[in-house]
């Protein structure tokens, strides 16, 4: 039987002069390959979770107790020699993109990290190509990363650490300063690492994008998971933080005897839904 | 001046010219600056510099005239200084206060020393990528880890006048007439009174950058790879041989010639 990616059992974090945990009792196990989005507002220890799996608690964060278990492929997390050893299967991009850009050029931000690890050049040019096609980024090349916008930003740092190839990948609010197509374009960018085996677990708020494109859903609350399930499961739950607006508004349609087709949780799902309630036989067979 | 010493990508023969040989130049000149006071040398390195840059980099003086006014105050106040405390006959007597005419000699040496370095540090900046300085400080031995915090410091310098910025808007919008005022002592004040938030945002920033550098492998032990090389080339060596010649020349200039200005000269 295959190990699970992550696997945290008990988890418990209180920072130093904190009145609360900030992660309380926190079990959760993700499959190799798995979206797994994590919701909650904010001091729900999203972050502190994200800080944990890439072992920047305790490794970094020395203001922090943690207690707990967390596996990485079967392999307890203790076990590893060090943060660096930690990132090698573990990737994380962190909220603010200013303090990950850490070279004046684009394209030496993204070489930067593979060229620390040793890795060959023409593998380095391979994922080179690879990250600039799969976030869009060939034009941004040989820009100064200090003149980018925020999105452009959020976009270099994570094609930078997906140029180092983690088997794991920990994205917190990796959109935040996106536009729409920007947000489409990154999340679709994390259905293809996922297709292709890699884990990754967001942290956003934006409930829209996480409703497609995870496959599972985590609400935590005062540092706590609440619900756990696939984005129906959680999103239609009392736990549920907040819900897509178009939920919203079919909820209320089907109260009122509007909607009786399956309640959408994105736009084109409601179209269908839509489409499907407004269809008439008696039209098709007239065109027919 | 152009707003900041940051690089400015070209294709001149200074921006191709490897590191190595701009650093090699800059070392020539600051050699020649910093063991003479003689004027007519200073001004002679000066004008070498200026036409220097402006042949091989297409760098115009209008481009660093602004960050040169700004020396002057310095330069200035360091003239008469010298002129207060050096000895011999008086270039001028001021309310019955005698200016050495060597002190002004000197003040306006070190003044014209100033412009030297500084524009020739201004050309070396902005015709050479920061990583290209970590790479040459790297190939001429200097550890890796060493040699980027060069090129990473030219990365946050941006960083740092934004947010500069940023709190002096803040301080504006709340009603702050000094952080907007052009009178430079209430900006002054102003600057005085971000300092601490700055300091402290910085602070907290460089541990998050710490922690980033860290989580994409700066610490790792093994051996590192190089995407980007540079190459030494014949033109690198002609513009170390041409800088070593006139330095050489400024030098036999200053043996050869009597000192301009002096008793007797």
């Amino acid at each position: 039987m295959t190990s699970p990616a992550l696997a945290v059992t008990g988890l418990t974090v209180r920072y130093e002069g904190a009145e609360r945990r900030a992660l309380d009792e926190v079990g959760l196990v993700v499959a190799p390959g798995e979206i797994l989005g994590i919701l909650g507002p904010t001091g729900a220890g999203k972050s502190t979770l994200l800080q944990c799996l890439s072992g920047v608690i305790p490794h970094h964060e020395d203001n922090a107790a943690m207690r707990g278990e967390i596996e990485v492929f079967g392999r307890p997390l203790g076990d590893f020699a060090g943060l660096s050893e930690i990132t090698e299967t573990v990737g994380l991009v962190m909220q603010d993109p200013e303090v990950q850009l850490v070279n004046t050029v684009v394209r030496e931000e993204l070489v930067w990290g593979m060229e620390n690890r040793g890795i060959p050049v023409p593998e380095i040019e391979k994922r080179l190509r690879r990250a600039t096609d799969l976030f869009d980024i060939g034009g941004l090349l040989d820009r100064f990363t200090h003149a980018l916008s925020g999105g452009e930003k959020q976009r270099v740092v994570v094609a930078s650490v997906f140029c180092l190839s983690p088997r794991i990948m920990l994205l917190d609010e990796p959109t935040s300063e996106l536009d729409p197509a920007g947000t489409e374009g990154v999340m679709d960018a994390i259905r293809v690492l996922a297709d292709e085996g890699v884990t990754v677990i967001v942290v956003e708020h934006k409930i829209e994008e996480l409703a497609v494109y995870a496959d599972r859903l985590v609400a935590m609350r005062a540092g706590r998971i609440e619900a756990a399930g696939t984005p129906r499961e959680v999103l239609m739950g009392p736990a549920a933080p907040d819900r897509p607006q178009v939920l919203d508004i079919a909820l209320r349609l089907r109260e009122r005897g509007h909607w009786d087709a399956e309640l959408p949780l994105s736009v084109p799902a409601a179209v269908a839904g839509w489409q499907a309630m407004t269809h008439d036989p008696q039209s098709d067979r007239n065109h027919s | 001046m152009s707003g900041t010493m940051l690089y400015q990508p070209g294709k001149t023969f200074l921006h191709r010219a490897d590191a190595r040989a701009k650093i090699a130049a800059i070392i020539v000149v600051l050699v020649v600056a910093l063991t003479t006071t003689r004027i007519d040398v200073l001004v002679a390195l000066t004008a070498v510099v200026v036409i220097g840059l402006a042949v091989l980099a297409r760098i115009t003086p209008a481009s660093y005239a602004k960050a040169l006014l700004l020396i002057i105050p310095l330069v200035l106040l360091l003239t008469l200084l010298q002129s207060l405390v050096q000895g011999g006959p008086a270039l001028a007597t001021i309310g019955g206060v005698s200016l050495s005419r060597a002190g002004v000699l000197l003040g306006l040496g070190i003044g014209m020393r100033l412009f030297a370095m500084g524009i020739c540090f201004y050309g070396f900046s902005v015709t050479t990528s920061p990583s290209d300085i970590a790479l040459a400080l790297h190939k001429v031995g200097v550890p890796y880890k060493f040699a980027y915090l060069t090129s990473f410091a030219f990365r946050f310098l941006p960083l740092l006048q934004d947010e500069a910025r940023t709190l002096l808007t803040a301080m504006a919008v709340r009603g702050s007439a000094e952080s907007s005022s052009r009178h430079p002592l209430r900006r002054g004040r102003a600057i005085v009174r971000m300092l601490f938030p700055m300091l402290a945002g910085s602070m907290k920033r460089s541990s998050d950058i710490a922690l980033s550098m860290e989580l994409r492998g700066y610490s790792l032990p093994g051996p590192r790879t190089f995407y980007r090389t540079t190459s030494f080339r014949t033109g690198d060596a002609l513009l170390v041989v041409g800088v070593v010649l006139l330095a050489a020349a400024l030098l036999v200039m200053q043996w050869q010639l009597p000192a301009p200005f002096t008793e007797g000269a």
